[in-house]
């Protein structure tokens, strides 16, 4: 591939040398979006994704204007600039803040590549949105052929975000359409894209390789779980992505800079996600309901079930979610889980049931008499038994699954203070 | 090959309640990779079980009781239940969803399908305990509202049973009386009549059982990916965070919020009716069903009426508030609350006192024929009174309860405003405002509807809601679309994370059907649309019924967003008939259903 | 026809300056409709067909991305297409077109720049009359940019609007290439057409004219074309989806330009 001295100049100090990848955060919301925290704090946010270090940031000209001095340093972030407007962030449904609706979707270039340069911009970025109308995607594919031509003017990269939009776009189409869309996007003169994942590994892939410029996957909006994110990074990387364009994930995170850190350990550092979050088993560790989370969907009871056995059921779950009864709705839900409090254990005469050393309930069948006492010991009634035996809370050997499935952290867990006459001796 | 744990249970179940016999049979690989389940195996079902033209009233109709390879497994919003019937409020082919628990416990259970066929003599209760089937007196239920009937139902059969019930109106063959599961409902079109009418007051219900899938690791993939999507969707966030009322400004916004009975289509206390003001000042909790991180269900309490409802939504806070011109939350929360006890639909009550409003307001009904209520826009008494008044079908709630139509025949002149298709009341979106709606609402299967593939992104930013263009083509893949999420069953509402290419990566490792893509997934929504439509017109409906109220098309709009228009439904409809394959009629053509691969169902025209 | 210099030699690039005929291979539907079978990957694409092909329809990103690929001796040189249209999406394309739309996504002096020999753009005929007239005044400009640039004008006749039907598209065709030569074309690119119609144009039309082909013809069926008075053959973009294509794009060079099999191995 060839590229003009000055593309290919400003692309080297996006697309890191080493591996060619690039993590990249989007903070130009508040050109666009409603009045967020991450829009009215925004120089503090970006000075934590400096530190973070992330290869590039996209702002607006206007944040270019007062706070580019933050990018200075052989080290710090190339500066992206958006180089156009759009209302999709008012636009109907997407309108999450019923901020000044609007009903028509409206798109306009608002900078020159030239006005980018000269701020110091390694790129700019524009949208291409393609699903709402055919008269919508011409006025788009217009202004970027535009700022295509321009940019080889000035030797300025041109990163196209092809968004999937509209009416017209549904499950049959959205993977094609977004292949497709990248490509055309390359066609017209984009020197890389950001896109939307597709959703699964194989069409990002397939999109990856039929576009043929580098490729940064978006975030979009902001998951309550962090590993989400990092998720989705995995994903693209692994179909092929050169990095990534974060916005909202990383700028209303807790700690944008340490959500910068893990993507970067994830593109750059060749880490997996479990390091990245220091995920093992737990040891040690004991369930904690938290009810005021709990709005009773009882994926809990599911997923239960589901790690002991070969199908999904509510029923032999070894956790339950009390629900109101009707017309005392009021009332909050109750998720009732094994707290390894030890009553069984207390309870078992022959001593078949211990709490081992990694802080789980062990029973040893050969010591059973089946006699039932652990049932009824069970303070919140959660043992029954099969095929005589007592069917218990095993924490699922370390990774419960009732706390992977509850992402509303309704069930968690929490240190278990050991009591030494429960330990199993070893 | 057996669809046994490949998603279904490879059970459907016939209960005879004029003999009390049951039996069940198998599921036929065939027909479940045609139709899948819920609304496909119940369309099939009662495409080729029920007579044409039966009386819905009668024995002889079908009430049809369904669930999808997805029910009950982990998949996001799996808990769903379709109920299928001939519609005694249309005459037309009918569904109808709940959410809740009653879907995935009727699959633990052991049944992809109940077929209730006959009717009972005396009132009677049928109590499903896995494999047992029985029958059971009711009579001491007669009368009972919807919450007391359930909780007698779990008195009577254990705490852990899940319950499907219907209260006084249903009872009395109530055309707008639905069935209610816990706080769920699968409201419109008369469901609860047709299970009144075969005397049957509940079903209590217990599953113990499990669902397998055919691949667990492959499907466990498709459906973490599915929960993610949704937890990064703002949509998603905004259902959660304001349930279906966060779209009330929107809406308005867009002039697409019916006001006084459909007159306009923005309303200056919108504001108010907002799902931010609803959270802050009523909402107590939010409720999920099986599975769900959306959880839109809202438990909202009215001090002045001590009561507490799951709700409103926004179907219920468009029909009871802004169409009545009311903006007392406080009495649209009792009228709800009515309308859940009575065992009635909401969106129909809402029509209903909206039209009765126009007409008190127009001095084509006086105060004397109204039982002495004074029917005002924006009187919040008068919506709580005239809503008692159509549950407890007493006084003149006996006509007002028959709905819509059947008022404005006693008012010769209001038929121009009486704003049903079919029969069914109109749901919350203003045709003028936005035509593919328009259109989705004249063609719909079950009269006028907006879950049966009303492009309701018209309003949420898909394309622009004035224009014809394009319409019927975006109505098209809508209808597919959510044709193919009622078979599976999912939640309408997943559509604000994922799209069908995720639903289709877990219907083949869930199955085992192997759709070569989502586009053939596609295929059997759209052979499900065709086979609703065929029944329609076997039961004698022609092009002539696929028709808007005269004030949708005839009356250009006063004021507000979308001031002037009408829906140009002659152009609209032409174009989804043809873009359908149908002739000019509306006649799917023998090619369509032969491509389809139901060309066979012609024979039983 | 009085060119100046500038459009002399870049014509030259490749329509051959001895034979006056010309082999080109078009690359850009994927602009309209993302990649096409056999296109996935551009650079590979291009290395198969640079050394047999006379110039090669690329759109502008392609033209910078891959400009070591193109132009130079024996070489295909770059005609980098400046339109853009959703013409080419039909029922099979995840997004079907239901307005047409043409725009112009580059100009005279842009491609220039990107070293190409030719601009090339399309007239489409047969859809409404104020897109037609559009597509004129455009292109009338841009032929006047290219005058001033020296740059040689392809224009591409596309006979494809609602209003053309087997009882028209002859008439069409000639129309395009009417108004096209008076407008100051300088290659033109006919569509698929019988002989007696590319007869008609081979013996009227000054400029040279291409035909284009879904399929790479035999010699006997070049032979055919070329004997009406057309000179030469643009092949589309299927030519890429099938097995052995360069093989027969190699012969099909051969022939054109009169030269036997061993001198284009020895060559």
């Amino acid at each position: 591939m060839t590229r003009s001295p000055g593309k290919a100049a400003r692309l080297n100090r996006l697309f890191n040398p080493k591996d060619g990848r690039a993590v990249c955060v989007a903070a130009d919301h508040g050109w666009m979006s409603d009045v967020t925290p991450n829009v009215m704090e925004l120089r503090r946010i970006l000075e934590l994704v400096v530190r973070g270090g992330a290869d590039g940031i996209l702002i607006s000209f206007g944040t270019a204007v007062r706070h580019g001095h933050l990018l200075r340093g052989k080290d710090s972030p190339a500066m992206l600039i958006r180089a156009d407007w759009m209302n999709m962030p008012r636009l109907g449904a997407s309108n999450v803040s019923n901020v000044l609706p609007v009903v028509n979707f409206k798109k306009m270039a608002t900078s020159r590549a030239r006005d980018a340069l000269l701020m110091g911009a390694s790129a700019i970025t524009i949208y291409y949105f393609i699903g709402y109308s055919d008269e919508f995607e011409a006025l788009n594919i217009e202004q970027a052929a535009d700022f295509a031509k321009e940019c080889r003017k000035v030797g300025l990269p041109l990163i196209i975000e092809p968004m999937a939009v509209g009416g017209m776009v549904t499950g049959v189409n959205i993977a094609e359409i977004l292949i497709a869309s990248g490509r055309i996007a390359a066609e017209i003169g984009a020197d890389a894209l950001k896109i939307p994942y597709t959703g699964d590994v194989k069409t990002f892939k397939e999109l990856v390789d039929k576009a043929g410029v580098p490729v940064l996957v978006l975030g979009g909006a902001k998951s309550d779980v962090p590993r989400d994110a990092l998720e989705l990074v995995d994903e693209a990387l692994r179909a092929g992505a050169a990095g990534t364009v974060f916005g909202r994930n990383v700028t209303k995170a807790k700690d944008p800079q340490k959500m910068v850190a893990d993507i970067c350990a994830l593109v750059h550092g060749g880490k997996t996600i479990a390091e990245i979050l220091g995920e093992r088993r737990a040891v040690g560790q004991r369930l904690k309901p938290v009810p005021a989370q709990c709005v009773g969907c009882l994926l809990c009871e599911v997923a239960c079930v589901r790690a002991h056995s070969p199908g999904y059921s509510q029923t032999r779950a070894r956790l339950r979610i009390e629900s109101p009864q009707l017309g005392d709705e009021l009332r909050a839900f109750k998720p009732v889980v094994c707290t390894l409090c030890g009553q069984c254990v207390e309870a078992c005469q022959p001593g078949a049931l211990t709490i081992g050393p990694e802080a789980r309930l062990v029973l040893n069948k050969s010591l059973c008499t089946q006699c039932g006492a652990c049932v009824d010991a069970c303070p919140f009634h959660l043992i029954f038994t099969e095929e005589g035996y007592p069917v218990l809370c095993d924490l699922c050997e370390g990774d419960p699954e009732c706390v992977k499935w509850c992402k509303r952290g309704a069930i968690v867990l929490t240190e278990w203070k050991r009591r030494a006459r429960y330990v199993h001796a070893e | 090959m057996s669809m046994q744990n490949r998603g279904f249970s490879n059970r459907i179940l016939t209960v005879d309640l004029s003999t009390g016999a049951c039996h069940s049979e198998e599921l036929d690989e065939k027909v479940a990779r045609l139709y899948l389940g819920g609304k496909g195996l119940g369309s099939y079902l009662l495409f080729t079980r029920m007579a044409p033209k039966v009386d819905p009233l009668g024995p002889d109709n079908l009430l049809i009781f369904a669930t999808g390879p997805l029910t009950g497994t982990i998949a996001p919003t799996s808990s769903r239940l379709c109920v299928m019937a001939k519609s005694p409020k249309t005459g037309t082919y009918m569904d109808s969803y709940c959410g809740g628990f009653f879907g995935q416990t009727l699959k633990y259970a052991g049944y992809d399908a109940v077929v209730i066929k006959g009717a009972a003599k005396e009132p009677q209760v049928l109590v499903i305990d896995d494999d047992k089937v029985q029958l059971a007196d009711a009579r001491d239920l007669c009368g009972k509202n919807t919450a007391e009937t359930a909780t007698a139902l779990q008195q009577r059969y254990g705490q852990d049973v899940q319950t499907a019930v219907i209260g006084p109106a249903g009872e009395r063959m109530a055309t707008l009386s639905g069935i209610f599961c816990g706080l769920r409902t699968a409201g419109r079109a008369g469901t609860g009549a047709v299970m009144g009418a075969k005397k049957l007051k509940g079903i209590a219900l217990r599953g113990t059982g499990m669902v397998q899938v055919a691949n667990r690791t492959e499907y466990e993939e498709a459906v973490w990916i599915a929960h993610r999507m949704l937890r990064m969707s703002s949509q998603v966030k905004r259902m959660v965070d304001f349930g279906t009322a966060n779209i009330v400004l929107l809406v308005n916004a867009a002039g697409a919020l019916p006001t006084r009975n459909f007159q306009l289509g923005h309303f200056d206390q919108a504001e108010a009716l907002a799902g931010e003001v609803w959270r802050k000042h009523y909402w107590k909790k939010d409720i999920a069903c099986e599975g769900c991180p959306i959880a839109c269900s809202k438990i909202a309490y009215s001090p002045k009426f001590d009561t507490v409802i799951d709700g409103p939504d926004y179907e219920t806070i468009f029909a009871l508030g802004s169409n009545c011109g009311v903006a007392d939350h406080e009495a649209i929360i009792y009228a709800n609350y009515l309308c859940d006890m009575y065992g009635i639909d909401t969106i129909t009550v809402g029509n209903i006192v909206g039209f009765v409003m126009e007409l008190y307001e127009r001095g084509m009904i006086g105060k004397d024929q109204l039982d002495g209520i004074e029917a005002t826009w924006g009187n919040g008494d008068a919506l709580v009174q005239l809503t008692d008044k159509i549950g407890k079908g007493e006084g003149v709630g006996q006509l007002l309860e028959k709905g819509v139509r059947e008022i404005s025949k006693q008012f010769p002149g209001s038929e121009d405003f009486a704003m049903h298709v079919k029969g069914l009341e109109m749901p919350g979106y203003l045709p003028r405002a936005a035509k593919g709606i328009g259109l989705s609402y004249a063609i719909s299967e079950r009269g006028a509807c907006h879950l049966r593939g009303t492009p309701l992104v018209e309003i949420l930013g898909g394309a622009d809601p004035l224009t014809p263009e394009g319409k019927a083509a975006l109505f098209k893949s809508n209808q597919t679309d959510s044709a193919v999420v009622n078979c599976l069953i999912l939640c309408y509402f997943v559509k604000f994370g994922i799209t069908l290419k995720e639903v289709w990566q877990m219907v083949n490792p869930c199955t085992g059907l192997d759709y070569a893509s989502p586009r053939e997934l596609d295929h059997v929504g759209e052979r499900i649309v065709n086979l609703a439509r065929l029944y329609n017109l076997r039961e004698g409906f022609t092009s002539k019924d696929d028709t808007l109220p005269k004030r949708c098309v005839a009356e250009p709009l006063p004021a507000g967003p979308a001031k002037g228009q009408v829906v140009e439904l002659d152009r609209l409809r032409a174009d989804y008939y043809k873009l359908m394959g149908w002739d000019e009629n509306g006649v799917p053509k023998v090619e369509t259903l032969r491509a389809l691969g139901i060309a066979d169902m012609l024979d039983l025209m | 026809m009085e060119i100046d210099i500038g459009k002399t030699i870049r014509i030259s690039d490749f329509v051959c300056a001895t034979d006056g005929r010309a082999l080109v291979v078009d690359t850009t539907l994927p602009g309209s409709l993302g990649a096409t079978s056999g296109l996935e990957h551009v650079a590979e694409a291009l290395r198969q067909i640079t050394d047999i092909a006379d110039g090669v329809i690329v759109n502008p990103g392609q033209a910078e991305h891959h400009a070591d690929l193109l132009g130079g001796r024996r070489r295909a040189s770059p005609l980098v297409r400046v339109d853009w249209s959703n013409a080419q999406r039909g029922p099979d394309f995840c997004l079907p077109a239901s307005q047409f739309k043409h725009l112009f996504i580059s100009d005279a002096e842009d491609v220039l720049a990107l070293g190409a020999s030719a601009a090339v753009a399309s007239l489409f005929l047969g859809f409404d009359d104020d897109a037609e007239a559009k597509n004129i005044e455009a292109l009338s400009h841009l032929a006047r940019e290219c005058y001033r640039l020296g740059l040689p004008l392809v224009i591409d006749v596309r006979p494809v609007g609602y209003k053309v039907g087997p009882g028209n598209f002859a008439e069409s065709i000639k129309l395009g290439v009417s108004f096209m030569q008076e407008l100051g074309a300088d290659v033109l690119i006919i569509p698929e057409c019988d002989l007696a119609t590319c007869a008609t144009i081979g013996g009227w039309i000054a400029v040279p004219v291409l035909l284009r082909l879904a399929e790479i013809p035999d010699a006997g069926r070049a032979e055919e074309f070329l004997k009406t008075g057309l000179r030469g053959f643009v092949l589309g973009e299927d030519i890429f989806a099938r097995q052995g294509y360069t093989g027969r794009l190699a012969e099909l060079a051969d022939h054109l330009h009169g030269r036997s099999g061993d001198d284009a191995l020895a060559g």
